[in-house]
């Protein structure tokens, strides 16, 4: 890790920052999507391959958070709240991570037994982590916006 | 119990673990924390002048993620001079005219002297502010970086 900062400049690790958060944030929402349209559909079949496909994507979101993490952990020399419009990105980063990673490991302990009361839970959660995604993804946007 | 009861304990536990190593790692990489705040702006962080109140909105939302929170400096701009950091602001009013500060503000600065030549420049510049906020804007933020200024008493003099 330390030897990445003194081989690669802030320069390089914005860039990958900036490549790397797109994937988890796309994929949370598709993740979202996917479970709440495999909650109206009436075929179970259906409903089973929508809800595989958001776990699926929910697994991904996951993994695709590491690299931006890290990249942005690099970028701030592992200041994890920083001032003005960071501290904005980074109260809505932590919370969206840590339910992002919580929500990846309940739906594979659970996988297909979830109770009607437990994936209700579950989709409040996804889209609350879709919510703050979206928002940490807004204040990143005005931090280049603004350099 | 219930699996979606045992799922929920493992899940927490998981993510409190890695939140709570972040918090280790970050907090071992950064033996220091953050840099203290060398004066309050107000009593209890609340501005009473609407013109520095303004002014300070303005400077959390455009300044503060580079001079950081009330222009105590402190963010990383590697190869930067003097010091690969962003200049702290809490003293500009000592080098700066209010006219200079504006103009400062207004043109910015896209050229940053650089430590070391043969290095990569620093990521970090100064952009230009004219046309993107105006005038009674700049008029704010300059009123409340000149409130920055330490009082003789806080520097000790």
């Amino acid at each position: 890790m330390f030897i990445a900062t003194i081989f690669f400049d802030a320069a390089f690790w914005e860039r990958v920052h900036g490549a790397s958060t797109h994937l988890p944030i796309a994929l949370t929402l598709t993740s979202a999507f996917l479970d709440g349209a495999g909650s109206i559909v009436r075929s179970s079949r259906i409903r089973e391959n929508l809800r595989f496909s958001g776990y699926f994507t929910l697994l991904l979101a996951s993994l695709g958070t590491v690299p931006a993490v890290i990249s942005g952990l690099i970028l701030t020399k592992w200041d994890l709240v920083g001032s003005g419009i960071t501290s904005l990105h980074h109260y809505f980063v932590w919370p969206a991570f840590g339910l992002l990673i919580a929500m990846a490991v309940w739906r594979s302990i659970v996988r297909h037994r979830t109770s009607r009361i437990g994936f209700s839970i579950y989709f409040i959660a996804i889209l609350t982590t879709a919510l703050l995604v979206s928002v940490a993804g807004f204040w990143g946007g005005e931090m280049v916006l603004k350099r | 119990m219930n699996v979606e009861i045992k799922a929920l304990i493992a899940s927490v536990l998981v993510s409190g673990t890695v939140l709570g190593g972040l918090m280790t790692a970050a907090s071992v990489a950064r033996p220091n924390g953050p840099v203290p705040v060398i004066k309050p702006v107000a009593e209890n962080n609340v501005i009473r002048d609407p013109r520095l109140a303004a002014g300070a909105e303005l400077y959390f939302f455009n300044c503060a993620h580079c001079h950081g929170d009330e222009g105590k400096g402190g963010v990383p701009n590697p190869n930067g001079a003097p010091a690969e950091l962003v200049p702290d602001l809490v003293r500009v009013a000592q080098g700066y005219t209010h006219e200079e500060l504006k103009d400062r503000i207004l043109k910015g600065q896209r050229e940053i002297p650089v430590l070391d030549p043969n290095r990569a420049p620093p990521p970090l510049s100064m952009p230009g502010w004219r046309g993107r906020i105006s005038d009674s804007e700049v008029e704010d933020l300059v009123a409340y970086l000149v409130s920055l200024n330490p009082s003789e008493e806080e520097s000790g003099f």
